[in-house]
């Protein structure tokens, strides 16, 4: 496959502190790569790394083949970038957000398809800083895709949006991914990265513990299927615990989830369906659990990402 | 290029801002209008200078005292004192914006009226100057009335007039320049210091750092639409003068360069201070505290030559003396002043030289 992107050693350094140590990764044409990770784990500094506009302290990145330092002119007119907390021009209207970023390129998309695509036609005329924050969000893909670029570098693009307007974030990027372009993600959202990476690396501070396919690497760290049992009376759970263990289910182990209930984790959907089936004769409540990319992480960081970004 | 994608830009932006609208063009508009009411039309002095060359050591004759004492008690005269070394003509025209004129008693003044010979007294003013014919009619009353007292046999005294050759100046025609050029410094500094840390606090800049646009690109785009706005203001200042006070100076090459220097050394200003400073609130408060003691020092509003030697030295530091100083005399009287020209290029090449210097197109 052709690497369009290569990272060998990259490390970044503020003074004492490396943020960045020692990552090496290489991103496919065509596919959606992701970093994830929790606040301050080096996310941002990888990714403006490789967008030209902060420069590494060690290491080799090439973009497109070019120099990250030596050679940023040639690699900036074949990106797109959604900046961090991006905000656009708040004064100008959506359409012409779209057509000044545009007129800073040798050559651009036709910006009325590229809003009709995105449904953001309806509301060309209105002022960036009147619209909601999914559509903002949507504007400044727009802005980000206008030169037609070969990668699409997105920081965290669904930060600090509601459920909605995450929900339609990722289906613009949906379309984004299904167009064949080359797509950099960085994100602390879980979901956001299992619904459209294809390969993830995942970063705590500054250092890379795996990256890979994200069905690999779920097979690998995920852990096995859980089905927990939802039950906030203890003694009501040790009840349960007790007539589960006299059904001597294989390979089955007791979890130590006070919260959720009691959860019992099991290999293989095999035996998830034979303890599901003697759930529901004695009539218990519970809900199965595949193992997911969190559990990845929960594995590699022993932690969780919280909605804000922190590992907890 | 990309610099032109950028002036449009930053004009559009600019455009869509009412605020900014009203304090780049409408409100310095206001203020000619303003103080072309206050000022123009009124008044603005009619102070008269004596050079009484008819003396005894420093006492003067007898009649030229009461010649110099008939003027003194018109009502509409204020009489002031000119010594005999001073050559009249060239205090006229050191005096631009003071609309001063010299009475000249001559020597012989006493002895030539009590011989009974005729006695020359000239009254020198600026040509155009629109309170002239005034306080020449006024020190002909007072020498015909003279003429009557002291000799009742016929009129000894002649006032005749003379004007040196500046045209007319008037306190618009002061004003125009001087609010012309602290505009241009306020836009410059405060807008462009507040926009700049504003697109940096957004995230804005870092989505243009990304396209293939350089600092210098960005730099010069900021600069080209500063000199667009400034002349976009000057023409509208203009054109207002013109309607409500016949203000009838029109735009040379001398004053194009001053207004386009300008625009360039305070655009500089203000991006050194937006990007140096990356707090909204802090680098508006900065560029406050630099842009108003700047104007109302820099003799925008007043003559610096009314000011105490201290500030006087303080305003010749400053960069918006040269520029308003440097234009009043383009647009006034169609002069190309090199001293004040010097000033306002060397503070652009050192306000543009920091700012590409303080202008970070990577965010380390």
């Amino acid at each position: 496959m052709d690497k369009i992107i290569e990272v060998k050693n990259l490390v970044k350094k503020y003074g004492d502190f490396t943020a960045v140590n020692g990552l090496t990764f290489d991103v496919y044409r065509g596919e959606t790569f992701s970093i994830i990770g929790p606040n301050g784990s080096g996310k941002t500094t990888t990714v403006e790394i490789l967008e030209c506009i902060r420069a590494p302290t060690s290491g080799e990145v090439k973009v497109l083949g070019y120099d990250v330092v030596k050679e940023d002119k040639k690699i900036k007119k074949r990106i797109g970038v959604l900046p961090q907390d991006f905000d656009a021009f708040d004064r100008l209207t959506v359409e012409e957000n779209v057509r000044v970023i545009g007129e800073m390129y040798d050559s651009s998309l036709e910006v009325r398809e590229l809003l009709e695509e995105f449904g953001l036609w309806e509301v060309r005329k209105r002022k960036y800083g009147k619209l909601s924050g999914g559509q903002k969000r949507k504007v400044g893909i727009c802005m980000a895709i206008v030169n037609d670029p070969e990668i699409v570098f997105l920081d965290e693009p669904t930060t600090g949006l509601d459920p909605k307007a995450r929900e339609e974030c990722w289906s613009v990027l949906e379309k984004l991914k299904d167009s064949g372009k080359t797509i950099f993600l960085t994100s602390h959202y879980m979901e956001e990265v299992e619904r459209l990476g294809d390969r993830v690396s995942i970063l705590y501070r500054g250092k890379m513990l795996d990256v890979g396919d994200i069905e690999d690497l779920v097979s690998r760290y995920g852990g096995g299927i859980k089905i927990v049992i939802k039950a906030k009376d203890l003694k009501y759970i040790k009840a349960m615990v007790d007539t589960l263990g006299e059904m001597s289910v294989d390979n089955g182990r007791v979890g130590a989830g006070r919260r959720e209930g009691v959860t019992f984790i099991v290999e293989s959907k095999e035996e998830a369906l034979e303890l599901a089936s003697k759930l529901i004769d004695i009539g218990v409540e519970f809900e199965i659990k595949e193992p997911s990319l969190e559990d990845v992480f929960l594995h590699l960081a022993e932690g969780v990402i919280n909605e804000r970004g922190e590992l907890v | 290029m990309k610099v032109f994608p950028v002036t449009k830009l930053l004009l559009k932006n600019w455009m869509r801002n009412k605020s900014g609208v009203f304090f780049t063009v409408l409100f310095p508009i206001m203020l000619i209008l303003i103080f072309g009411s206050i000022f123009g039309q009124s008044k603005m002095s009619y102070t008269v200078y004596i050079q009484n060359k008819d003396a005894f050591g420093r006492n003067p004759t007898k009649l030229a005292k009461e010649f110099i004492d008939a003027l003194n008690n018109t009502t509409i005269l204020k009489i002031k004192k000119l010594d005999v070394l001073t050559n009249p003509k060239d205090f006229v025209k050191d005096h631009l914006f003071r609309n001063c004129r010299v009475i000249v008693i001559p020597r012989g003044f006493q002895d030539n009226i009590l011989r009974g010979k005729e006695v020359d007294v000239e009254v020198i003013g600026r040509k155009g100057d629109p309170y002239f014919p005034l306080v020449k009619e006024a020190v002909e009353t007072v020498a015909c009335n003279f003429n009557l007292r002291i000799s009742r046999s016929g009129e000894v005294i002649n006032v005749s007039s003379s004007f040196t050759t500046e045209k007319k100046v008037t306190t618009i025609d002061y004003y125009v320049p001087s609010i012309l050029a602290a505009f241009i410094m306020v836009n410059g500094v405060i807008s462009v210091a507040s926009s700049t840390a504003e697109f940096r606090s957004k995230g804005v800049m870092k989505k243009v750092m990304t396209a293939p646009v350089s600092k210098y690109e960005w730099i010069a785009g900021n600069l080209l639409q500063q000199v667009l706005l400034a002349f976009l203001l000057t023409l509208a200042m203009i054109g207002v003068a013109k309607a409500a006070f016949n203000f009838n100076r029109f735009l040379d090459c001398y004053s194009i360069l001053f207004i386009a220097v300008g625009a360039v050394a305070f655009c500089a200003l203000g991006l050194l201070i937006g990007n140096a400073v990356g707090d909204v609130e802090a680098a508006s408060g900065m560029a406050n505290a630099i842009a108003f003691p700047m104007m109302f020092l820099s003799g925008a509003f007043w003559p610096v030559e009314l000011m105490p030697k201290e500030l006087q030295f303080i305003a010749k530091i400053m960069p918006l003396y040269y520029l308003q100083n440097g234009l009043r005399i383009a647009m006034v009287y169609g002069k190309f002043n090199s001293t004040s020209f010097a000033g306002i290029l060397v503070s652009a090449i050192v306000f543009v030289a920091a700012a590409v210097s303080v202008t970070k197109w990577r965010v380390d």
